[in-house]
């Protein structure tokens, strides 16, 4: 019991201590006793019921706003889209609908303390600023439901959308050079003096495919996680990431039959130079083909995720 | 799971819909809410505190303390004849809903 009475006071840390919100917090625990009370009588365990109790709290977000807002704008409850049932585009409305100030001195305020650093996410300068660094800020834990939305203006998405491609060329490329590293070492096979050349050649490509595929590596998880939230976008934005997602789907199969196309292809030059030069050559090039084609396999299969993600699709 | 944005627009439905017959309080709206819906739908305290506060404020439901043994105090919630016609209105508001978006569900 303690316990829910600490996290009410955690969550209620940064908010003014007016009548409002005592209110507020006494109902709330009260809510929460009755409810811990219940669960005990129903043979749960003390931790079983604490955790349950938490975790159908709710959104400390949505709870502040109201309860500042209300103090704001007392009488203009009607204005809210809650009310008209609103869908997504109408929850973000819901923070502009009311006095700027209001709503935007809320997440300045709650910068740095903590769980509320995610109230910035409902807000057109605050969730540009969660959205720059795309998920630095972000602590939401998996289960929170999808009232933790996050908002993207058409700027966010385009660099949103950036970042996310230069990922996969990243890691296209990447494993492009993994694919060629051996192939100039194979090519110089019967010339021994090149031997010691083909090995640097294939350790800098190598090197050089590790490098990129680590980099690329580390910021995926970033791009990826914005799946967990909720991203409302406003119309424009919308119509272009499915504009986006329109031209991806008609491109992708060929990118992938080409890929595809070329891996097929890549026994000819070898088959070629076995009659014609050596084996060697032959090889090399097979390699330097399959690269290009897994190349397009990747960028082909990774492309699509972007919009995906943007449009809640996944 | 019910999309909270669906919903959204019903909550005071919901609520009002437990307070026609009697008043009552916090907790117990939140487990008849369940119970109603065969616990397809669990509204938060929060988003249940924030209607409560909203409906209030409107002028459907005022609140009173009641007595408690265990000395702790509980708010009560009472349905007023603003909030039953605002009731009333919502139900039409739904069945007018419900009849457009049918016209668009392919059985």
């Amino acid at each position: 019991m303690e316990t829910i009475r600490v996290y009410l006071d955690t969550m209620f840390r940064s908010l003014p201590d007016t009548s409002e919100v005592r209110r507020a917090k006494e109902e709330l625990l009260a809510m929460m006793e009755d409810k811990y009370t219940e669960l005990r009588s129903e043979g749960k365990s003390e931790n079983e019921a604490i955790g349950q109790v938490i975790a159908e709290f709710g959104n400390a977000e949505e709870l502040i706003r109201e309860l500042e807002l209300d103090s704001q704008a007392s009488g203009r409850a009607d204005a809210r889209s809650e009310s008209r049932g609103y869908d997504g585009p109408g929850a973000r409305n819901e923070s502009r609908d009311y006095d700027g100030p209001g709503a935007r001195n809320e997440s300045r305020d709650y910068d740095g303390s903590g769980a509320e650093n995610e109230s910035g996410a409902y807000d057109g300068p605050g969730a540009q600023n969660e959205s720059r660094g795309f998920s630095q800020t972000e602590t939401r834990e998996p289960d929170r439901e999808a009232e933790n939305g996050l908002w993207l203006s058409m700027e966010d998405v385009r660099d949103y959308l950036m970042a996310f491609s230069s990922n996969n060329r990243l890691i296209a490329i990447g494993v492009m050079l993994l694919i060629w590293s051996p192939a100039f070492s194979i090519m110089v096979e019967g010339f021994p003096f090149l031997e010691f050349p083909g090995l640097t050649v294939l350790l800098l490509f190598v090197a050089a495919g590790v490098v990129l595929c680590i980099l690329a590596g580390t910021k995926r998880p970033e791009l990826t996680e914005l799946q967990n939230a909720r991203i409302y976008l406003d119309v424009d934005t919308e119509v272009y990431v499915r504009q986006g997602l329109e031209q991806n789907k008609s491109v992708m199969p060929m990118q992938i039959a080409a890929g595809v196309a070329l891996c097929i292809l890549s026994c000819i030059p070898s088959v070629a130079s076995e009659s014609l030069f050596g084996n060697d050559i032959g090889a090399g090039l097979m390699l330097f083909m399959v690269g290009v084609g897994v190349c397009l396999f990747i960028l082909a299969g990774t492309e699509r995720q972007k919009y995906q993600i943007l449009l809640n699709e996944q | 799971m019910i999309s909270s944005d669906v919903i959204r627009g019903y909550h005071d439905t919901m609520i009002l819909c437990l307070l026609l017959d009697m008043p009552s309080y916090g907790y117990e709206i939140s487990r008849k809410i369940r119970e109603l819906s065969s616990e397809k739908y669990i509204i938060k305290e929060t988003t249940l505190y924030s209607a409560f506060n909203r409906l209030e404020k409107n002028g459907y439901v005022e609140s009173f303390y009641g007595e408690e043994t265990n000395g702790k105090r509980r708010t009560y919630y009472n349905i007023t004849p603003a909030g039953r016609a605002y009731y009333a209105e919502k139900c039409r508001e739904w069945e007018l809903t419900k009849s457009v978006i049918e016209k668009f569900i392919r059985k």
